[in-house]
């Protein structure tokens, strides 16, 4: 089980592309757990993460998050396209590949 | 364009990353974020007084009112416990996340801020008693007894005063800039020691959560005594508490500033500008957004109560006046961007977009749209989206100045749907909720030829890509 934390301001818009996500996940039997919040609680919430996916509009937060989880974790920014789009499916791919490589 | 773009990643966006990462803006932020449940429920309670007590009232129908009583005395109640006592809310907040933002212990920094912010304050109360029966031509013999007397009215009163009172004036939105400073003084000299471990060591055989309050002692005792200090300084030497110093010579002035018309300008534009980069803008610019309209938003809320009418509120703009006026559908009007291209629109592209930002879109929440059109770094679709919420704020805040409209008043969540926003948020003003709909008109009407041109420009993604 993977679990992914999506990261945006208020974790309104965010939580629309985990509805997607874990629609694309569940239809192609992949173990995910994901779930969105706002920066203000990313302290306690990113210690359950495995990867921390940033929305572009809180970008800047890429190396505060880095520094957060002492750079163990893959700390990845959603593709612009994707997240407007909100492409679950690709969002979902792009986070397993950055989980992948971030590994090995 | 090309090169401004990158002028501006290079130079500008660095700029704003700095200021949305910044550990002590941050813990501002969400520390105003921390008090919201509280800032909520004062504004139901204000909220449900408006359509129990002050609209009908208004209306004339009194017996209605009387009934009611019991339940506009329980809003009155809850109103005390939030809004009238909000810097002691948000104090309490503010050392409790700077505390955590360092990886300290945040319930000592919450109570250590509390309790500084408390002993800054002024412990006297003086009032005027009214003497019962007392006829006015007794002034004189009173003051000749050396009893500071004044005539109110046609009663003859004495200034009375008495120890041990918090005044709500120090615990409401006029002390919520004392609650920031004093609160982040004490909180930061609280992290400081403790980071610098100058804290009682116990032996490991003690449990740790006994261990942990004793580390918070000398620190704790040193920031409450520096926030003790400098209130005592304060009155002792300039004669004043350094509440009222802070209140009149910071934040009165610097909410002055943010009333102009330039300023509102100014800060929708700003939000667009970096929206326009990607940046998430209310959010960048937190510090004037929360640090600034949130507490004229307060204060005009406390003036309300007070007077129980939104003739003479202090200030014009506020917090959820962005939200009211200027972000339907979210930063740049993007819902009427949204039904200009269902109206207009030939483009399959720009359709589906729409269709799948229009539920969000009805709530204030334009990701999909500002992303996936895309607006960002989108040179075609940059005039309506810097030029719409300045203007849209310009109609607003004109037709408040003029007194057409009243002040917004009330925080009201801002994924309200437009109308019902402004209404609520000015205390059931069917104008504000007009006038809300009519800056949607106005920004269809600049959005939709911008649509209509990109039915012809087949390009524009090519292009964008590009730049990009």
């Amino acid at each position: 089980m993977t679990n992914i934390l999506l990261i945006c301001s208020g974790g309104m818009s965010t939580s629309a592309l985990v509805k997607k996500m874990q629609e694309s996940a569940d239809k192609r039997d992949i173990e995910v757990n994901i779930w969105a919040i706002g920066d203000a609680e990313s302290q306690e919430e990113s210690k359950k993460a495995d990867i921390i996916l940033l929305g572009p509009q809180v970008r800047y937060l890429e190396s505060k998050m880095k520094q957060r989880v002492d750079n163990k974790k893959p700390v990845a920014i959603i593709d612009m396209l994707v997240y407007g789009t909100m492409n679950g499916e690709k969002a979902l791919d792009n986070a397993l590949e950055v989980y992948k490589n971030f590994n090995e | 364009m090309n090169k401004f773009t990158q002028w501006m990643e290079q130079h500008f966006l660095p700029v704003a990353a700095k200021i949305g990462s910044q550990r002590h803006l941050v813990a501002i932020r969400d520390a105003f974020i921390g008090i919201m449940p509280i800032t909520m429920v004062g504004s139901v309670a204000v909220l449900l007084n408006v359509f129990f007590r002050d609209l009908p009232t208004e209306w004339g129908a009194t017996s209605f009112v009387e009934t009611m009583a019991p339940i506009i005395g329980i809003n009155g109640n809850v109103w005390f416990g939030s809004i009238a006592i909000i810097a002691l809310v948000f104090v309490f907040s503010l050392g409790y996340n700077i505390a955590k933002s360092y990886d300290v212990n945040p319930l000592a920094g919450g109570i250590i801020a509390f309790s500084s912010f408390i002993v800054t304050l002024p412990q006297t109360a003086n009032f005027l008693y009214a003497l019962p029966g007392v006829s006015i031509d007794n002034l004189d013999a009173l003051t000749e007894l050396g009893v500071q007397a004044q005539i109110v009215g046609e009663n003859l009163n004495i200034d009375v005063s008495g120890w041990g009172y918090i005044g709500l004036s120090y615990a409401g939105a006029s002390g919520l800039f004392t609650a920031l400073i004093i609160g982040f003084i004490s909180s930061m000299i609280y992290v400081k020691l403790m980071l610098k471990g100058i804290t009682i060591k116990l032996p490991d055989s003690v449990p740790s959560a006994v261990n942990k309050a004793f580390a918070a002692i000398i620190p704790g005792i040193i920031a409450v005594y520096v926030a003790a200090t400098l209130g005592y300084l304060s009155v002792t030497y300039l004669g004043f508490s350094i509440n009222d110093l802070i209140l009149e010579y910071i934040q009165k002035p610097l909410l002055g500033l943010s009333q102009g018309l330039f300023s509102v300008i100014l800060t929708t534009f700003l939000i667009q500008v970096f929206w326009f980069f990607g940046l998430h803008g209310p959010n960048v610019l937190a510090p004037i957004m929360d640090g600034v309209y949130l507490p004229a938003l307060v204060t005009n809320t406390e003036a309300y109560e007070a007077a129980q009418s939104a003739a003479d509120l202090p200030y014009i703009w506020t917090r959820v006046s962005f939200d009211a006026y200027s972000q339907m559908g979210g930063s740049g009007i993007t819902l009427a961007l949204i039904i200009a291209i269902f109206i207009f629109s030939k483009r399959k592209d720009s359709k589906t977009i729409a269709k799948l930002g229009a539920p969000m879109g009805l709530f204030n929440i334009n990701e999909p749209i500002v992303f996936g059109m895309p607006i960002v770094l989108n040179p075609f679709y940059i005039i309506p989206w810097l030029i719409i919420p300045p203007i849209t704020a310009t109609i607003a805040y004109l037709l408040t100045a003029a007194g057409i409209i009243p002040p917004t008043f009330v925080a009201v969540p801002w994924v309200m749907p437009v109308g019902v926003l402004a209404y609520l948020a000015t205390g059931g003003s069917w104008l504000a909720g007009l006038a809300s709909i009519f800056n949607l008109f106005i920004s269809f009407v600049i959005w939709s030829p911008f649509v209509i041109l990109a039915n012809r420009v087949n390009k524009v993604d090519k292009e964008d890509k590009q730049i990009a």
